[in-house]
């Protein structure tokens, strides 16, 4: 067998051990993973209590936007009802699809990946369990502020997409769109936080011997749904940086009278907003694989057809998005590539159904909750797709967009792609985390009422639609025959609501959270690692994997497991503590030394939440200081990290000997860093696109940028920065202090390219009010100045921990990391410097 | 002439011109193959349960999930598309002759201008709210936008056209017979959105050009209505031509009375539904544009909307 | 024809009573009131200036108005009542406007009719007319919903619009008046709706085009709003 990091694999041999293991390591343990107490319960970090609370904001998320929902239905009961004021329902119908994505359907599946990745790839936590905390407390906290906006009549009001100029602040004035634009600000964060967090966890916190050809469908759907995130967040976080940036300062980058253009919305928000779909299916689809290999009771058919299927889904999705944009008067040339990229998405989609089928063709036949469920998905979400195969012909989506049509194709996707099988997991996992499990004879009532009136209320709104009735409209006229078909749909809505509102009491009967064990465990007969027993700190040793359904491939597992006779048995370093193993064969390499609770996270999260909120309601001084008070939170809770334990090397179990520190790119820290970044070039790139794009668009509003030639000294001070954050990371083993001074160097050479860069452009006399072209310089420069912001922030946090003795030699996970980050500063700098000039030279 | 419809049937499936015909065509062909497929896949998932062993052994297997979940949707998808582009392109309004009727049609918050162009583009008409084309001619529509996005969208007659801030969009469509034909703006573009409609109103040839003949600019005269109008602050607004009225902002109102709806697709037209607009539009579109003039008499109120209703 | 004589009669108590133009007007209200509780009885006021009104057809300051009403009367099927019907309406746009005498008279006649009337005629209040067919009842929602009268009048059954304009109409089949003038009867109504000017001139509701059918059906469905 081949070697990914030099690990030999006859290693694992020695699994499981023979004989008793010492007296007290549970107990240590158990003490090391302590349940928290009173107040603790908000600085707990552990996924099992971060993922249950994540969970279920998410489902309260889900049942308000529904009954925002069920409002909108009331009112379109019949024609021309005032059961929701105009104004009011406008704000209804963004909040609606607004919270079902943001706050609903990204959430819930990231959720569940924070629940159930550590238990299925069999690590004590996630990587980095602070983050996750962050994550969790930042949205939860934001998110129903921003929710709350609604009961004042202060909730956004200019539909879920935003499109300016209707949001611009000559034609939303009020604070509404800024509720928006900068609630989901934050949302986005969180998810962005997440989706680091899951990358680095599935690549590298899997158990031993776990290769990607082993892991559960479940992780490599999270791990294509993180990537996504990483990509296409970027776009949106771009776009709403600059509408809000428009309407605080004026910049005119939407504006088309001062040589913006509202299609740049258009391009950044569906170029998040469609691979959002699939962010949100994929993690769904993934449950699906789990859940009908265990409710067939058979090894999933077509394993890697799955995954490529997953994977091929991810990138098509990325050359999709302009589909919602047939009718925007594009030529037939680009409707017609964007046309073919919105069927071949829907290949892969039917790779998966089929082998969910096939599946079930070879398994057990069985209509438990979860099968039904399944089942009731897999039927929904091919209706779905079908109609979405009819939209993604251009002819045929001139007529349909925009109108109900659409609404029902929409709805039997998610519904049938993510709302189904989220239910299907609810009735599948519950058991892992509750002492009983949900009633059998109650789901077929909830599966009932849930199946029939979700049809019944979006299959008649395909027929409205090609009636003729619009998206988005707060009533209609008498008399165009829509009365029928809205009233059925309005009935059908009721019944869904009935058949969740039915699932709300089963879960008050019988979920009865059990995280430190003693839950139902495994009711549907899973075969992975999930349904090993766990207790706070997971499963008491961590297994060698050596298949994709462990449990029922090796049935003493679970006991050998549970007896210490694998991996780490007990804490190795008194600390908690989790083996990091290497991305494609899952290597042990390094033992990581895990934070524990903290208030620092919940504090950073309410202070992140306080500064995007107060910033808002408009009170300045307010939000400036809950900003300042938010980063120093999240220093505080990074003073902690990074700490090198005693032990440099420790024995994780039948005397395989590993570090317990290590730097550079094997470090999860690395890999975090090298995700985050990017982001951050994702974001740059999309400012880049927005140049470009209003550039080739606007041509009469540009005017002649600076000499390239004069941008010479800003190329050097940037080559200097560059050199000096590497000679950072070279020098350090020479001593601490020399180091910091170098990163701190770098951030001044990097600020005075930048102030160089700014002063040549004010002085060709471009204005960023004037035109697009300005407003998209300065945002660059803007954005380029926020990068040296944070780099001076961890050149400055290096610094202080030089001083204070806490630069590890010869080699720091901070100095490398904020290395990455200042020589990707000096980059981003200089190609922002060369890009600009380079558009509209004479 | 047909009425407005009443929604049956379905009005994508009532194409009424040869720039939706060849759609609904493509719709229908949609509709029943998409029926077919999924009555197929809900075939497949209930032989997978209760089907033979032998049924079952064929469909669990990769082989299987290569063929329904690859092979056959490539083929259908492939040949989709090219039916797709083809239609696409034979639709576009990228094939202009130079033999259509022209009309730059701009959306505003919550209504239309109309103007009719000749065919060297030069304005020779304005109207609002109302299209009338004469049949079998095909139309090049021009469409802009002066505040927001919006959407053109007459089902009848032909599919959707954003209507983009800083751009012009080119939509053809055609009616093949006289009627009157239901449209709506199909982007939300805020407040009374819902209530934006506005009607096609086909003409045979020899009345359309009775139609466009009787275009002629509003006489000053003596009307008590028309002084009312101008002392009220309406023609701040509103333009009527032949009179001072020439107010940019809302509808042109030269010929209102000839209008069949009031408000932008959503009223009859009348002299009681006029002075209930005219009194108290927010109570009819709350939202729109047009405040409420509480300030009229009784008599005043009638003058002005008998006068409105005779410019014809 | 019984109208004839009885104007004479009328015309003959209001010389001998004398009033004045001002207080005419403000006893037509009564008299009408009257009208609606004395039920059929009181139609008879209503002929007496019909009577008046044709015995001045021909007089130049009627021009006008006698256009109008001619149109009414082409129009109305039921040509007997309607012409009495249109009578009143004259009598009602002329007097306050026009100090002319004939007109004066007209009134006068009128008003002591009900007078008259109300002295003899004492019988048991009828509070609301009978319903007119349900077909009609149906026809005149439906031609109301056409119309658009809800531009300015929240109706009940008609759920947009729901204008702010006019007085709201639910329950208007309990109504007494009609603007506050004249009784709530069918033909009255159904004039007032098709050209309410002509039966209170400084009213803001203009003649609407529509059939006197049209006009009957809706006063029947508005007649028939009691709850």
């Amino acid at each position: 067998m081949r070697s990914e990091t030099g690990f030999d694999p006859a290693l694992y041999d020695r699994f499981p051990t023979k004989g008793g293991r010492p007296k007290g390591e549970e107990e240590e343990l158990r003490r090391i993973w302590c349940k928290p107490k009173g107040w603790e319960y908000l600085t707990v970090v552990n996924n099992n209590y971060v993922g249950i609370y994540y969970l279920g904001t998410a489902f309260l998320f889900f049942l308000m936007a529904g009954v925002l929902a069920l409002l909108m239905r009331a009112q379109l009961a019949a024609p021309m009802l005032e059961i929701l004021p105009q104004g009011t329902y406008n704000q209804v119908f963004t909040m609606h699809g607004t919270v079902m994505m943001f706050l609903f359907a990204v959430p819930a599946v990231e959720a569940a990946g924070v629940l159930l990745l550590p238990q299925m790839l069999a690590a004590r936590d996630l990587p980095f369990p602070r983050l996750s905390a962050y994550a969790f407390w930042a949205y939860a906290v934001g998110g129903l502020c921003f929710f709350a906006s609604i009961f004042v009549g202060l909730a956004p009001d200019g539909g879920w997409f935003m499109y300016p100029p209707l949001t611009s602040k000559a034609f939303s004035p009020g604070i509404n769109t800024d509720f928006w634009l900068l609630g989901i600000g934050f949302i986005e964060i969180s998810a962005i936080a997440g989706a680091i967090e899951i990358i680095v966890g599935v690549l590298r916190t899997r158990a031993p011997g776990m290769s990607l050809d082993k892991m559960p469908i479940f992780a490599w759907s999270m791990l294509v749904f993180a990537v996504m995130i990483v990509i296409a967040f970027p776009s949106i976080i771009l776009g709403t940086l600059l509408l809000e940036i428009e309407r605080a300062f004026n910049w005119p980058f939407f504006d088309a009278t001062r040589g913006g253009d509202p299609m740049l919305w258009e391009h950044l928000f569906w170029f998040f907003g469609h691979p959002e779909v699939y962010i949100i299916f994929l993690p769904a689809a993934g449950m699906m694989s789990m859940i009908v290999a265990a409710v067939a009771r058979e090894e999933l058919v077509g394993y890697r057809l799955i995954v490529l299927a997953m994977l091929a889904t991810g990138f098509i999705s990325f050359g999709v998005w302009a589909h919602h944009m047939f009718a925007t008067g594009m030529p037939p040339m680009t409707t017609g590539f964007f046309s073919a990229a919105s069927m071949a998405v829907s290949v892969p989609a039917g790779l998966q159904v089929f082998s969910w089928i096939a599946t079930l063709a070879i398994g057990k036949r069985s209509f438990n909750a979860p099968g039904l469920f399944v089942l009731g998905s897999i039927v929904i979400f091919v209706t779905g797709g079908l109609t979405g195969v009819m939209v993604a012909m251009v002819p045929f989506d001139w007529q349909a967009h925009d109108s109900y049509f659409i609404v029902a194709h929409l709805h039997y996707v998610l519904i049938g792609g993510m709302v189904f099988p989220l239910f299907a997991a609810f009735y599948y996992w519950i058991p892992m985390v509750s002492r009983r499990a949900l009633s059998e004879p109650l789901a077929k009532w909830v599966f009932g009422l849930m199946f029939s009136g979700m049809n019944i209320a979006f299959l008649p709104m395909h027929l409205a639609g090609l009636q003729g009735m619009p998206r988005r409209i707060y009533t209609y006229l008498p008399g165009q025959g829509l009365e029928l078909p809205n009233l059925i749909s309005t009935i059908g809505a009721f019944m869904l609501a009935a058949g969740v509102l039915l699932f709300l009491v089963d879960l008050a009967r019988n979920f009865r959270l059990a995280p430190g064990g003693g839950n139902a465990g495994n009711v549907y007969d899973g075969g992975t690692l999930e349904w090993l027993p766990s207790e706070l700190y997971s499963t008491r040793s961590i297994p060698v994997v050596r298949s994709r359904e462990p449990l029922r491939d090796d049935p003493k597992l679970a006991d050998d497991v549970a007896a210490g006779r694998y991996f780490l048995p007990g804490s190795a370093t008194g600390l908690r503590e989790t083996i990091v193993t290497s991305p494609l064969l899952a290597e042990p390499q390094y033992l990581q030394i895990m934070p524990g609770p903290s208030a620092w996270p919940f504090a950073a999260a309410v202070f992140t939440a306080g500064f995007f909120l107060a910033l808002t309601v408009q009170a300045y001084m307010f939000g400036w200081v809950s900003g300042v008070l938010a980063v120093a939170c999240v220093l505080r809770w990074l003073w902690e990290t990074d700490r090198p334990v005693e032990q440099a090397e420790v024995d994780i179990g039948a005397g395989i000997m590993v570090p317990t520190y290590v730097t550079g790119p094997s470090s999860h820290g690395w890999w975090a860093m090298v995700i985050l970044l990017v982001v951050m070039a994702m974001i740059f790139i999309m400012a880049l696109f927005s140049l470009a794009f209003l550039w080739s668009n606007q041509p009469g509003f540009w005017t002649p940028p600076p000499k390239i030639g004069a941008a010479l000294p800003v190329a050097l001070l940037y080559g200097t920065a560059l050199v000096a954050a590497l000679a950072a990371r070279r020098l350090l083993p020479r001593g601490a202090g020399g180091s910091a001074g170098l990163l701190l160097f770098s951030v001044l050479a990097a600020g005075v390219a930048l102030w160089l860069d700014w002063s040549s452009w004010r002085a060709s006399g471009l204005v960023s009010e004037a035109s697009g072209q300005g407003a998209t310089i300065y945002a660059l420069q803007a954005l380029q100045a926020f990068a040296t912001g944070t780099g001076l922030l961890m050149a400055a946090f290096c610094a202080a921990r030089a001083l204070r003795g806490l630069v590890s030699l010869p080699r720091n996970n901070s100095v490398d990391l904020t290395m990455l980050f200042l020589a990707y500063t000096a980059v981003q700098g200089l190609v922002a410097a060369l890009f600009g000039r380079a558009f509209g030279m004479p | 002439m047909t009425s407005a419809g009443s929604g049956w049937p379905p009005a994508v499936f009532d194409p009424a011109g040869p720039y939706s015909e060849p759609v609904t065509t493509l719709a229908w062909a949609l509709l029943l193959g998409g029926t077919a497929v999924l009555l197929a896949v809900l075939a497949a998932l209930w032989a997978a349960l209760f089907g033979s062993a032998k049924l079952k052994a064929r469909l669990g297997g990769e082989r299987a999930i290569w063929i329904l979940g690859f092979a056959f949707p490539a083929v259908v998808l492939t040949g989709l598309l090219v039916w797709g582009l083809m239609l696409t392109s034979s639709l576009s309004a990228t094939r202009v002759t130079g033999q259509e009727m022209r009309v730059k049609i701009i959306g505003e918050m919550w209504w239309w201008r109309v103007h009719y162009q000749d065919s060297t583009g030069r304005e020779t008409l304005r109207e609002a709210n109302e299209l009338h084309i004469p049949v079998g001619t095909p139309v090049l529509l021009e469409l802009e936008a002066a505040d927001v996005i919006h959407s053109f969208w007459v089902p009848r007659l032909g599919g959707k056209m954003d209507m983009i801030p800083g751009r012009t969009n080119r939509l053809l469509i055609q009616a093949d017979k006289p009627g009157i034909y239901k449209g709506q703006c199909a982007e939300y573009c805020g407040g009374p959105h819902a209530l934006m409609g506005f009607i096609v109103v086909a003409h045979a040839p020899a009345d359309f050009a009775r139609w466009r003949a009787s275009r002629l600019p509003a006489s000053e005269g003596k009307a008590p209505g028309l002084s009312l109008f101008l002392s009220s602050g309406c023609a701040a607004c509103h333009t009527i031509r032949g009179t001072p009225a020439n107010g940019l902002a809302g509808p042109d109102l030269t010929h209102v009375g000839s209008r069949q709806t009031l408000g932008a697709g959503i009223l009859p037209n009348n002299p009681g539904t006029m002075a209930g607009w005219v009194a108290d539009a927010q109570a009819i579109k709350p939202g729109n544009r047009m405040p409420a003039y509480h300030q009229f008499g009784g008599e005043e109120l009638r003058a002005l909307s008998d006068y409105l209703v005779t410019l014809k | 024809m019984l109208a004839p004589p009885v104007g004479i009669i009328g015309e003959l108590a209001v010389k001998i009573a004398g009033v004045e133009a001002g207080e005419a007007r403000a006893g037509l209200a009564i008299a009408f009131a009257a009208e609606t509780m004395t039920g059929e009885a009181g139609r008879l006021g209503a002929r007496v200036a019909a009577a008046e009104r044709q015995r001045l057809a021909g007089g130049a300051k009627a021009v006008v108005m006698g256009r109008r009403v001619a149109s009414h009367q082409r129009e109305e099927e039921e040509k007997g009542s309607g012409a009495h019907l249109a009578g009143t309406i004259v009598g009602v746009r002329w007097f306050p406007k026009r100090g002319a005498r004939g007109c004066r008279m007209i009134w006068k006649g009128g008003f002591a009719g009900s007078m008259l009337l109300m002295l003899t005629a004492c019988s048991p209040a009828r509070v609301e007319p009978p319903l007119a067919d349900a077909a009609a009842i149906a026809r005149g929602k439906a031609a109301a919903a056409r119309l658009g009268c809800g531009a300015c009048h929240d109706m009940p059954g008609i759920d947009w619009p729901k204008g702010r304009v006019g007085p709201p109409l639910a329950t208007f089949g309990k109504r007494g008046l009609i603007a506050g003038q004249f009784p709530n009867d069918l033909p009255i109504l159904a004039v007032f709706i098709r050209d309410a000017p002509l039966v209170v001139p400084e009213s803001a509701m203009p003649p609407i085009p529509m059939t006197a059918r049209e006009a009957r059906d809706i006063a029947s469905w508005l007649q028939s709003l009691r709850d």
